[in-house]
């Protein structure tokens, strides 16, 4: 049941140094029983370290020890003779995971924390360990909110007559396993900078067609410049070949392809890819010249007016 | 209609992890990408298919799709498995052919993403 937890722990290279109370409270083998009772009762503790004249650990003593000991009527003895010896500790360098584990594993409540050199540095709870990942979980939740409020607001914050953000991506003809890469990136990019989800989709979808394009028709792939500005995106295709020979076909007629027949195994190649684009962009510009190579040029805005409204709403 | 819900009529199996709760309210069949790039309606529909290289996976993250169901126990190779975790597109596979898994899918109430006028 832990094991989804610990991976996030590892995740965080949490190291017990980082979540361990340093504050160290402490008796020695010779206080009483009765001192032992009134120190836990005010610090609200319920475990205490137990060290000699140098501070080094030599036991420790738990609530429940003070129980039994009350209960064999011990009232007037010391902690020397009632405290457990064998104590479990953990180094301050450990994981946090391995300290779970020694939770887990030995029911303890709490474990003292030694440094390399075996001093008592701190003890450490369960308690402090959600704390740690609770602070820390929280931590990287603000910085992505953050890291998200910063990109939706660039356009607002950065200041000039006009800002573009160019974003340029390198296509490999017949790639068919990295392909689409370039349109997800765009995609993602799209969403951090705040823009509404159709537009998003509709941006991606021509994109990932255009991009297929590049991949399954060119002689040396292309390259895609994608320009975000505060009201639009524009998507620019580029390669140098072939070319589209009936450019009139491909972009008009349903079903005209010239994708070759392995290429069509695939699930490419019905003859629609540039009619979806024209479907999904408000202004579409296509140059072709056989040898020479195409150039296509989309365009959607960020805020169209059904777009706008529902934000608004 | 919840993803596990899918599952369990396809008698199926999840190929990676994923949210079982997830809706799915259409469904889309397609030997061909381009066409669910031009038909998916967003986030509720599943996408049906033969085809298992990565993008499969590319088109359904493009067009926001609920998940990929895959027929006749096709079986996805690593590239594609690895870009679903990296997307987080939920990867069904059922051992029933097209016709059947359709036919179920539409007599428990999924539409079809595609509607003739």
């Amino acid at each position: 049941m832990t094991t989804p937890e610990i991976t996030h722990v590892q995740k965080l290279d949490f190291r017990v140094g980082q979540v361990m109370t340093r504050q160290l409270i402490t008796v020695k083998a010779a206080t009483t029983l009765l001192e032992l009772k009134e120190l836990m009762r005010k610090r609200r503790i319920s475990g205490v370290p137990v060290v000699n004249g140098t501070g080094d650990l030599i036991g420790i003593i738990s609530l429940e020890d003070l129980l039994r000991a009350f209960e064999q009527g011990a009232v007037s003895g010391a902690v020397n003779d009632w405290m457990s010896r064998s104590v479990i500790t953990v180094r301050d360098s450990d994981p946090v995971e391995t300290a779970a584990q020694k939770f887990a594993q030995t029911g303890v409540g709490r474990i003292p924390v030694l440094n390399a050199e075996g001093r008592l540095v701190g003890m450490l709870t369960k308690g402090d360990i959600t704390r740690g990942l609770l602070a820390e979980v929280q931590a990287d939740t603000q910085d992505e909110e953050i890291a998200r409020y910063r990109a939706s607001h660039i356009f607002r914050d950065v200041q000039s007559d006009h800002t573009t953000l160019i974003l340029r991506y390198n296509v490999q003809r017949h790639d068919f396993t990295q392909g689409g890469q370039a349109s997800s990136k765009i995609k993602r990019a799209l969403t951090r900078l705040g823009a509404d989800p159709q537009i998003v989709r509709r941006a991606a979808i021509a994109a990932y067609e255009a991009e297929m394009n590049l991949i399954i028709h060119t002689d040396h792939g292309g390259q895609i410049t994608a320009q975000v500005d505060a009201s639009q995106l524009s998507l620019i295709f580029e390669d140098d070949g072939p070319g589209i020979a009936d450019l009139k076909r491909a972009t008009e007629e349903m079903g005209y392809t010239t994708t070759p027949p392995e290429i069509k195994q695939m699930g490419f190649g019905g003859g629609m890819g540039l009619k979806n684009i024209r479907k999904c962009a408000d202004q579409m510009k296509i140059d072709s010249e056989v040898g020479r190579g195409t150039r296509l040029e989309i365009t959607i805005l960020l805020h169209a007016p059904e777009a706008s409204a529902a934000r608004n709403t | 209609m919840k993803l596990g819900q899918i599952i369990e009529i396809l008698n199926g199996r999840a190929l990676n992890e994923f949210n079982h709760a997830r809706d799915v309210e259409y469904g889309f069949e397609t030997a061909l990408l381009s066409d669910v790039l031009a038909h998916a309606k967003p986030h509720t529909t599943l996408i049906l298919t033969g085809i298992i290289n990565p993008q499969v996976v590319r088109t359904a993250e493009m067009v926001d799709a609920a998940g990929v169901v895959f027929v006749r126990d096709k079986a996805p190779d690593d590239s594609t498995l690895r870009l679903a975790q990296e997307t987080g597109i939920p990867l069904i596979v059922t051992r029933l052919g097209m016709f059947e898994a359709c036919g179920k899918l539409f007599a428990a109430g999924i539409k079809p993403a595609r509607q003739v006028e």
